[in-house]
């Protein structure tokens, strides 16, 4: 049949070939880590320019997520025909299609894959598209790596794929649901903002945060219209406070007061 | 058809009518000469047939009487048909000049479309309408190539802009020493600075290609509260008053709206000195206002809106946001003015509903 196919349509046949190598590729990165750990993401990350596509990569292979990349339009499609994920970021403008075509073709499959829609284009319309047609999240260009983890993390959550909805690091636990922290059943009184800041950190620990992602995090758009980001500073400084008063000290590593680090151990 | 210069159809205009008011006149004319000039003539004339004597008559009083009389006729009809030219002709001949140089005064070059001319078969409108569509064309389009260009522009910086940002965010997880940490930090914020710089040329060119055309009505004491907790994350202690039962309802394009809130109380927080309060956020009767102590004295209002200019000799910003801001505000068409009072700057902007 692929001989036929060789005669009849030669450049289909070399991509059919591709995929299978591929396949048999993944086949292969399936089997491996099912007898390591029983449980490991599977990403997608459809993201045209390589670059930004290996950095992402590169940031999230420190978690156990294993990274696949399609870099086009059919590239992206066969691999979601071939394979399931669970969770796939997406770029609207690739080369030989619209991003939003290949939201339709993972809808259309059986699967959960929670999708995140990754894109420089910060219209609107392409917002409100790409959520009307099931998009779990959508994040402009240019984001910060963290934010990004934060949300698949966020949204792998919500997926239940990891169950529970209490966070615990250490002698914390954080409900997400009723957003209370608590160590050894004392309640912690945060503020709207020091909540963000905590679980940001710890759900990007073993990783130094640099000021500007935290800036971005906690006020969005607006931080960038700043000029420093002292405002991260005080709010790092009074969530230590009463981490310490809750008997949790060194905590939150800082390098130099440009990045801080979650490192306490679990 | 031959169109006919201006000078030529005047002077025709002018001659058609003359000769419409003499023909017009003649029975004057005719009574005129009968009863004046040719009377004594004719007078003598009937003397002389009936061969009666020469009647005695002053002749010479007589007839340069009728010439007289005559000549002042002529002398009216002229006048008249001057000024009947003068008057309502060349009101009608210059009328195309006249729908020319309205259009042109409304014209916008944002935008209308190019106007339709009307020349009345005038050579010289004809020519000059002629060279004001070239000139008009030349400008839309180089207009749109300015437009594309900054959209493009800003589209294609933002991949490489993507990029750089990730790369840091990389570079940030190499246990590094002191010196290249404090490095990484500036390559962040100018990079941040890059991009906040691009995404307000962006914005700028949308609302110039006006690509917000989605208007709701939106209580703005609602609006404000609910954006209150973010810009508190900032800097603490921001004051809102306004009055609870006031309900104040704008028509207005909700990203707009909220970028130039941003703008104004990010401004505001960047030039107070004050770590703590300081910041005044005013609503009633259709007004808004924000105010915050200032460092110095007044800006200069008239450049103070200009793009890239900024006051502040620290270099705060990046000239922008205050353009941004009459930008917003010209496209809704309210109204926003600066003044400096109690050692502070105010901004206010009247809504008009």
């Amino acid at each position: 049949m692929l001989f036929s196919l060789y005669l009849t349509e030669p450049h289909l046949f070399w991509h059919n070939l591709f995929s299978y190598s591929d396949f048999l590729q993944s086949c292969i990165l399936n089997l491996q880590p099912t007898l390591q750990k029983t449980q490991e993401m599977k990403l997608l990350i459809i993201e045209d320019e390589k670059e930004l596509s290996d950095s992402i990569v590169c940031f999230l292979s420190r978690e156990d997520y294993l990274c696949e990349q399609a870099f086009s339009f059919v590239e992206a499609v066969s691999k979601i025909e071939i394979y399931d994920y669970d969770c796939i970021m997406l770029d609207l403008m690739l080369p030989g299609g619209n991003g939003l075509d290949i939201l339709k073709k993972i809808k259309k499959k059986p699967s959960v894959a929670g999708v995140i829609i990754i894109s420089a284009k910060d219209s609107l319309d392409d917002k409100v598209d790409g959520l009307r047609l099931g998009a779990d999240d959508y994040l402009a260009k240019p984001f910060h790596l963290p934010e990004l983890s934060m949300r698949i993390f966020a949204l792998l959550r919500r997926k239940n794929f990891t169950g529970s909805n209490i966070l615990k690091n250490g002698e914390l636990t954080i409900d997400l649901l009723c957003k209370r922290v608590s160590t050894n059943e004392l309640a912690l009184d945060l503020t709207k903002t020091e909540y963000e800041l905590l679980l940001f950190l710890i759900e990007n620990r073993r990783r130094v945060i640099s000021k500007s992602a935290l800036a971005e995090h906690l006020s969005g758009d607006i931080a960038d219209m700043m000029d420093d980001f002292n405002f991260v500073y005080a709010h790092i400084k009074n969530l230590k406070a009463k981490l310490q008063q809750a008997g949790i000290s060194e905590c939150i590593k800082t390098y130099y007061g440009t990045g801080y680090k979650w490192i306490l151990e679990e | 058809m031959k169109k006919k210069s201006l000078l030529s159809k005047t002077l025709s205009l002018f001659v058609v009518c003359t000769t419409v008011i003499f023909i017009l006149t003649t029975p004057l004319f005719y009574l005129l000469t009968k009863h004046f000039y040719a009377e004594d003539m004719a007078d003598i004339i009937n003397a002389v047939q009936q061969g009666n004597g020469i009647p005695s008559l002053d002749l010479e009083r007589d007839i340069i009487m009728g010439m007289m009389l005559q000549l002042l006729l002529i002398f009216i009809v002229l006048c008249f048909a001057l000024l009947l030219t003068i008057r309502f002709m060349t009101h009608r001949l210059w009328s195309p000049f006249d729908d020319t140089l309205k259009m042109i005064e409304q014209f916008n070059l944002a935008k209308n479309p190019i106007p339709q001319l009307y020349d009345g078969g005038i050579e010289e409108f004809a020519r000059l309408n002629d060279s004001l569509r070239k000139l008009i064309q030349k400008d839309k389009e180089a207009y749109r190539i300015q437009k594309e260009f900054t959209e493009n522009a800003s589209h294609e910086l933002q991949t490489p802009l993507a990029i750089i940002r990730s790369k840091l965010d990389l570079l940030m997880q190499e246990n590094a020493d002191e010196k290249t940490m404090l490095a990484i930090a500036d390559l962040y914020s100018l990079n941040i600075r890059m991009e906040h710089l691009n995404r307000n040329l962006l914005l700028l060119a949308k609302i110039e290609n006006e690509q917000y055309t989605e208007m709701e009505d939106i209580d703005l004491n609602d609006f404000i509260e609910s954006s209150l907790p973010g810009y508190e994350a900032l800097h603490s202690g921001i004051c809102f008053e306004h009055d609870k039962k006031d309900i104040f309802k704008i028509r207005a394009n909700r990203i707009l709206l909220e970028c130039l809130l941003n703008n104004l109380i990010v401004n505001a927080i960047r030039h107070t000195p004050d770590t703590d309060g300081g910041i005044k956020v005013l609503s009633s009767n259709g007004n808004l206002t924000v105010y915050n102590s200032a460092y110095g004295d007044s800006l200069k209002a008239d450049t103070l809106f200009l793009r890239f200019r900024t006051g502040d000799v620290n270099k705060k910003g990046n000239g922008l946001g205050l353009s941004i801001v009459k930008a917003i505000c010209d496209y809704h068409g309210w109204d926003v003015n600066y003044s400096f009072e109690d050692k502070g700057h105010k901004f206010s902007i009247l809504f008009i509903i």
